[in-house]
């Protein structure tokens, strides 16, 4: 069933939802919510799953950046309507200026995002009266659901393969790019070099059809995982997926750290994958254990709130 | 080769377009689309995005805005298996064109008075859209970005590299599994047949008959490709073949455009936004000369 609902005041001031196309799963008795939120001067494009029935929680799901966002897409849609049919809602957000979200990402910063995610979270806990949060970030994505939870204790927070130092993204993602175009067209397009050079004297750099702003890349080089976390204390999930059958140091140190911070750390690793792909190529083979273990934890959370 | 209509141009009043959600039903998926509609004067034409995918950088998003800058209605969805929309990913195959979807769309549009249609689509949706024209009534121009002319078992409704397996053959005596086999068995024939009726490179007879039908409906067509395109060389060939000859047929209103890049996969900002201007000015010239609000 689709129907169309258009709420044109929904009484919050701050945010709210302008636009929304509802449909209804008969199969799954999944209802999902389209929406654009207004907030401030821009339309955010939200989508909202959430059972028909009453809901555990509400989990909200931060995107990553840039061409992997794009790669992660129908990974993260169907992440949601999973987590929706297991009875909890779930809040996708297409941070301002990208996808379908309007608004000026040239100035955009990592906390802008995270105001972002933000704002989606207070619709979905409105519409769903569901006042119990989870973040989940994947890998970029990380940073931006820890920084809207930073000040938060007790929020639970998941991280899917994250990116421990934001610093390192976007070289990572600019030789991901380049070596797609090496092994398609036998030739280097830009190194990081000439990346970096281009973002200092122009503001933005051309990565390969993808645009970097100085706001982007010098917020994300600020940003460390273990520094934000380390104020307030909550249940972390913290999934790496890769090839090898061991914790990679830079994951390992903040897993350690998290833990010592205070926070209920669980930890689950998931083999067979080299996430390096997911900047350039669009399946996720590991999705199902990577759902189980989030659904696991979520479930565990409701034990142990 | 297109003629040029006297197209006013919209003047710096036009303030931000505005996106709406909405879902579509087609069958049993359901696909969501956003219809983008200028806040200044409009123009009474609507222009349909058919992308496979989520596109790099979002470049389908960035033609629907400046379309909707324009004065464009513009509808974009997700195909089935993309996106939002429902579906799953293995349906995004060139074995089986949705055509459908695109049906289904230009209905709800219709039914919400937006009768003046143009279809723009890329690579797979490009095919998907010029097997849609000659089914819709009416349609004001179909623009087909990087096609591939040559993809196996294209414009067929069977799927890819389907290979008869010895093993199949036991299901013709298990009465519950005797009708699949038999339908797979004619997929498999019918797909040979067609292949062995096509024994020259470059060009796909149903590509052929979909393009000549859209001439005929006198549509007009626009070919974009970018010179680093892979199917740019086929393309190429196509063009010395049937195709030129056909396209020649088309006169004013076949048109092809050629930019310096890749089209298919558009690895600078400056080449998005010259696929961005050319399909704008595209459809400013196709325009009918009465659309005006």
């Amino acid at each position: 069933m689709i129907t169309d609902q258009h709420l044109l005041e929904a009484g919050d001031p701050v945010a709210h939802p302008a636009r929304v196309a509802t449909r209804i799963d008969a199969v799954s008795g999944v209802r999902e919510d389209a929406m654009f939120v207004r907030r401030g001067g821009h339309d955010l494009f939200c989508v909202l799953y959430r059972p028909l029935g009453s809901v555990r929680r509400t989990v909200i799901i931060c995107r990553s950046f840039l061409g992997e966002a794009e790669m992660l897409y129908r990974f993260e849609v169907g992440a949601a309507r999973a987590f929706a049919a297991m009875g909890y809602a779930a809040v996708r957000v297409h941070y301002r200026g990208t996808g379908h979200s309007h608004g000026d990402r040239s100035t955009a910063t990592v906390n802008d995002m995270a105001d972002d995610v933000k704002t989606a979270a207070n619709v979905a806990a409105k519409m769903t009266q569901s006042e119990s949060l989870a973040f989940i970030g994947i890998r970029a994505g990380t940073l931006v659901a820890a920084t809207a939870v930073a000040e938060s204790a007790g929020i639970p927070l998941a991280l899917w393969e994250p990116v421990a130092d934001g610093a390192r993204y976007v070289p990572a993602f600019v030789r991901a790019q380049n070596a797609l175009v090496l092994a398609t067209e036998g030739s280097q397009r830009k190194t990081i070099a000439q990346v970096r050079q281009e973002i200092e004297t122009k503001g933005c750099a051309d990565a390969l059809g993808f645009p970097i702003h100085r706001a982007l890349y010098e917020s994300l080089a600020a940003c460390r995982l273990r520094e934000i976390l380390a104020c307030a204390a909550r249940p972390v999930l913290l999934v790496q997926v890769g090839m090898r059958d061991e914790w990679k140091a830079e994951h390992a140190t903040l897993g350690n750290a998290l833990a010592a911070a205070g926070s209920r750390v669980e930890r689950a690793l998931i083999t067979g994958e080299n996430p390096a792909n997911w900047f350039v190529l669009p399946d996720v083979h590991s999705s199902g254990v990577l759902l189980e273990s989030t659904a696991r934890w979520l479930e565990g959370l409701r034990d142990n709130p | 080769m297109m003629q040029t209509t006297d197209t006013p141009r919209v003047g710096p009043e036009i303030e931000k377009s505005h996106d709406t959600p909405v879902w579509v039903q087609s069958g049993p998926e359901a696909l969501l689309g956003i219809l983008t509609a200028p806040a200044g004067p409009r123009r009474c034409l609507t222009a349909v995005l058919v992308f496979p995918r989520v596109e790099k950088n979002g470049l389908h998003v960035a033609l629907a805005r400046s379309l909707g800058n324009a004065g464009f209605n513009v509808f974009r969805y997700d195909m089935r298996g993309s996106g939002e929309s429902t579906g799953t990913e293995p349906e995004l195959n060139f074995g089986r064109l949705h055509t459908d979807d695109v049906m289904a769309v230009v209905a709800e549009l219709r039914r919400r008075g937006m009768d003046r249609v143009v279809l723009i689509g890329k690579c797979f949706g490009a095919r998907t859209v010029l097997a849609a024209a000659g089914q819709l009534a009416g349609l004001k121009g179909v623009a087909l970005i990087s096609t591939n002319l040559l993809p196996p078992g294209m414009g067929t409704y069977d799927r890819n590299y389907f290979l008869p397996n010895p093993g199949m053959l036991v299901g013709l005596f298990d009465g519950r599994r005797r009708h699949a086999v038999l339908r797979a068995l004619w997929a498999w024939a019918r797909s040979t047949g067609r292949r062995m009726r096509w024994p020259f490179p470059g060009l796909h007879p149903v590509l052929l008959m979909h393009v000549r039908n859209a001439i005929r409906a006198r549509v007009p067509l626009l070919f974009l490709y970018g010179t680093d395109d892979r199917f740019y060389v086929k393309f190429s060939r196509a063009m010395r073949g049937p195709l030129g000859k056909l396209l020649e047929r088309g006169g004013d209103r076949a048109q092809v455009q050629v930019l310096e890049g890749g089209v298919y996969d558009p690895t600078t900002l400056a080449v998005q936004q010259r696929i961005v201007a050319c399909l704008r000015s595209w459809v400013e010239h196709v325009m009918p000369a009465d659309s005006e609000d």
